[in-house]
Order: structure tokens, then sequence, then C-alpha cells
């Protein structure tokens, strides 16, 4: 009988975690939900809605790093296969333009699929310029909205320099995107 | 006497039949070996051939391997003399007409990948029938404090005047629920951001006469949700309420431009016409 009810106890903390989770989500806090999808990570790893709904708050409050686990989890239907791709396709382009933007490695060779994301843009945008020298920040401008464009450079810091990506829309400042 | 004759036959005979099962065992040992050994056989030949495909593939792999290792030692190197020369030039802005010029084919044929976002849907839906829920017991409020109302009415006298003071706490009690419910609901909304909620409270508030509240909440629900054709319809009715005609037909007609419904045409015509006030 106890067993019963601490069976029910945890079914029932689960399923409010989740729900609380995705109401914080619906009201756009994001970074909210990527901490309480962080600390409540192992009791619902097989939960692949929870692994995404955690995947898609971290995404949208820039921790991409976080992003390694649930590209490994999702695996068991279509919807998280795709969108596993689609994290991984983000995470590979954040390394490889922390890698550009550091040590001028060359991204113009390079082929990959794009996501409708901000990093993902700025990454094609980076990789169309052939091989050049180092340039303290980059300015592009975005092919479909000519008013909105793009600051990329690196911020230097103790530790670890962090790439920025400024969204500027007419000279406003609209989103600042860190990342290391 | 003894029968020495019928007795070494069935010495013999016993002798036999001791060595069948020694003689079974060894004939189905010889067996499965030469079945095993011609799968083994078989096997190997397959492995033979497989082997000759491998042996192709790394070849080829191999002449790809020397591609793709050369081109980051290559560059590998040249980025150790840029670094230590640390020539940084001041950028110039990069425009999309000067990326025009360069040639790059990586933004028309590099395959575009989507979010998968109906989990959500999912997840969605698994709260709607709690929220649905709640119109149906405030109905049942509704309905309860009305019967109490009228069980009152025969016990006192039939005066025309009494009864339209009960008319009167009537309607007082039902704004009172109405506006508690509101608040409960709109508690709700913030919480969840749910579009039919607040499509409720717009509803609510019109049917208060509350039009600019209702204006508000239809506002936020097709904020939320474009497509609902009902927040729409609430949002053009109470702009004609606050005597803002003109704005109403303006929505309407934008609203018609991308959903074609044919409650808000009808609207649209009763406001021009004048039927609607």
């Amino acid at each position: 009988m106890k067993i019963v009810l601490a069976l029910l106890l945890v079914l029932s903390l689960h399923a409010n975690i989740k729900q609380d989770m995705f109401n914080l989500y619906q009201n756009k806090k994001y970074e909210k939900v990527c901490s309480m999808g962080f600390d409540n990570f192992n009791r619902n790893s097989k939960d692949e809605e929870f692994v995404s709904l955690y995947a898609f708050a971290c995404l949208n409050s820039d921790y991409i790093d976080r992003l390694a686990i649930p590209i490994a989890m999702l695996k068991f239907s279509k919807e998280s296969r795709s969108n596993s791709a689609y994290f991984s396709v983000i995470l590979m382009q954040k390394k490889l333009l922390y890698h550009a933007l550091q040590d001028n490695y060359n991204l113009s060779t390079l082929k990959l699929p794009t996501t409708d994301y901000v990093l993902s843009k700025v990454f094609d945008l980076y990789s169309k310029l052939k091989k050049h020298e180092p340039r303290t920040f980059y300015l592009f401008e975005d092919e479909n909205d000519k008013k909105l464009t793009y600051k990329l450079y690196l911020s230097k810091d103790v530790k670890v320099n962090k790439m920025v990506i400024e969204e500027f829309y007419d000279t406003i400042t609209i989103k600042r995107h860190v990342y290391w | 006497m003894l029968n020495t004759r019928d007795l070494e036959q069935r010495w013999l005979r016993y002798k036999i039949k001791s060595y069948i099962p020694h003689f079974i065992i060894f004939t189905s040992i010889i067996v499965i070996s030469v079945i095993i050994l011609t799968f083994f056989n078989s096997d190997k030949k397959y492995a033979g051939k497989l082997l000759q495909k491998i042996n192709k593939t790394q070849i080829e792999a191999k002449t790809d391997k020397i591609v793709i290792t050369n081109t980051p030692k290559v560059t590998l190197l040249e980025d150790d003399t840029k670094v230590k020369s640390t020539n940084y030039k001041e950028t110039p802005v990069i425009s999309s007409k000067i990326q025009e010029n360069k040639p790059s084919n990586l933004g028309d044929d590099s395959l575009k990948l989507a979010p998968s976002l109906d989990f959500m849907k999912s997840m969605q839906h698994s709260t709607l029938p709690y929220y649905k829920e709640e119109p149906v017991i405030q109905q049942e409020k509704a309905l309860v404090i009305s019967e109490e109302v009228q069980e009152l009415e025969p016990i006192e006298d039939i005066q025309p005047e009494v009864v339209t003071e009960e008319e009167v706490k009537r309607i007082t009690i039902k704004r009172r629920d109405a506006s508690n419910d509101i608040r409960d609901i709109i508690k709700r909304f913030k919480k969840n951001n749910n579009p039919a909620l607040s499509l409720f409270v717009a509803k609510k508030y019109y049917e208060l006469e509350e039009y600019h509240k209702a204006y508000n909440y239809a506002l936020i629900t097709n904020q939320i949700n474009r497509d609902i054709d009902a927040s729409w319809i609430i949002f053009a009715k109470s702009l004609v309420k606050l005597k803002q005609r003109d704005m109403a037909i303006k929505t309407l007609n934008k609203y018609l431009k991308s959903s074609h419904s044919s409650s808000a045409k009808i609207l649209r015509d009763e406001i021009i016409s004048g039927k609607f006030k």
C-alpha cells in the first residue's frame, strides 16, 4: 500500500513538473524552464516530451551546450529524431563558428544544413565569406529583411572569450545572444 | 550340457547391440561436423567476397581521407602564423550586396531543418479539458442562485414592487459572481497564457457592457492566436460600442483578407449598413 502511495506521489510530482515547465514555456520564461529541466533531468530522462521541452527552452535561452544530452536521448519517435537533428546542427554550427572566430578556421569550404535559428543564419552568412584575416567584428545584413542586421564578435573575458551575436532592427538592438 | 554355439551367438548379438549407441553417436558427430564445415566454407566464401568489397571501399576511403586530412593541416598551419601576427583589421561592413557578388551556393542548395513542436500540442490538449469544465461550473452556480430566488417569489405576497426589487437583487448577484469568475480566469490566464481563457474574459466583459476591457482582452487573444474568429468579432463589436466604427471596419477588412470568415463578413456588412450599433 505504501509503495503504491509513493508511486502515485512520484507520478503526480513528475506530471506537475512537466506541466509547470510547459506553463512557464508558454509564458516565454525559457531560462527558468531550462534550469528546471536541468535539475529534474535524471528523473524524466526517458520522457521525450520532457526532454524536448527542456531542449527547446535551453535553445531559446542560448544554453546551446545543454542540447548535447537531449541530442543523444531523443531517438524513439520520428518527431524527436527530427528535433535531435535540428539541435545537433545548431550545436555543431555554434562550435564551428566559435572555432572560426577564435582560431580563424576557414568555414567557406563547408556545406551544412541550416535552420531558422539566429546562430544558423549568422553561420551561413559567415561561411559565405572566403578565407580572410580576422576582424574585430562582422556586420551582416539579413537576406530577407534589409533592416535586420547581425553583429558578430568575440568579447574578451578572463576565462573564456565569448561569442556575441547582436540583432539590430533599424540600428536598434533587439536581442543579444552570448555563446561560449 | 551347455549349448556353446547358441551361447556364442547370443554373446555376439549382445556385443553388437552394445556397440550400436557408440556407432550412432559417432555417425551423428560426423554428420554434424560435415554440415558445420559446409556452412563455414560458405561463410568463408561470403567473407572473402565481403573482404574484397571492403578492400575496394578502403582504397576509395583512403583517397578521400587524403583529401580531408590534408585540408585542416594546411589551415592550422596558416592559423598559427596569423594568430601570432595578430593583424586585426578594422572591419568593413559586410552587406548582402557584397555577399551576392561572391560565389556562394550554400544558401541555395543547403537543406533547411525545422523544429517539430507537435509534442507541445499534445501537452496543451492534455490541459484543455480542465479549462473547458470551468464555464460549465459557473453556469451551474448561476442556475442555483436563480432557482433560490424563484423559490422566494411564491412565499412573499404577489406585489409588483417586491418582484422588481428581487429582480434587481438577482442582477447584482449575477454580476458579483461573474466578476469573481472573471478574476479567477484572469489569474489562470496570467499563469497559462491560454487564448481560450482570454477570449472567455473578453466575451464576459462584452456581456457585462464593459467594452473597453472586452476590447483589451480580445486584442490580447488576437496577439496570441490570430486565427480565432470569435475574438476578432468581439474585438470589432467592442470597437463599435466604443464609437470607433471606422476602426472596426478596417480591422474586419484586414482580417477578412486572411481568413474569409462568413460571420466576420456579416458583422462588417451590418456595421456598414448601420444595423449593428
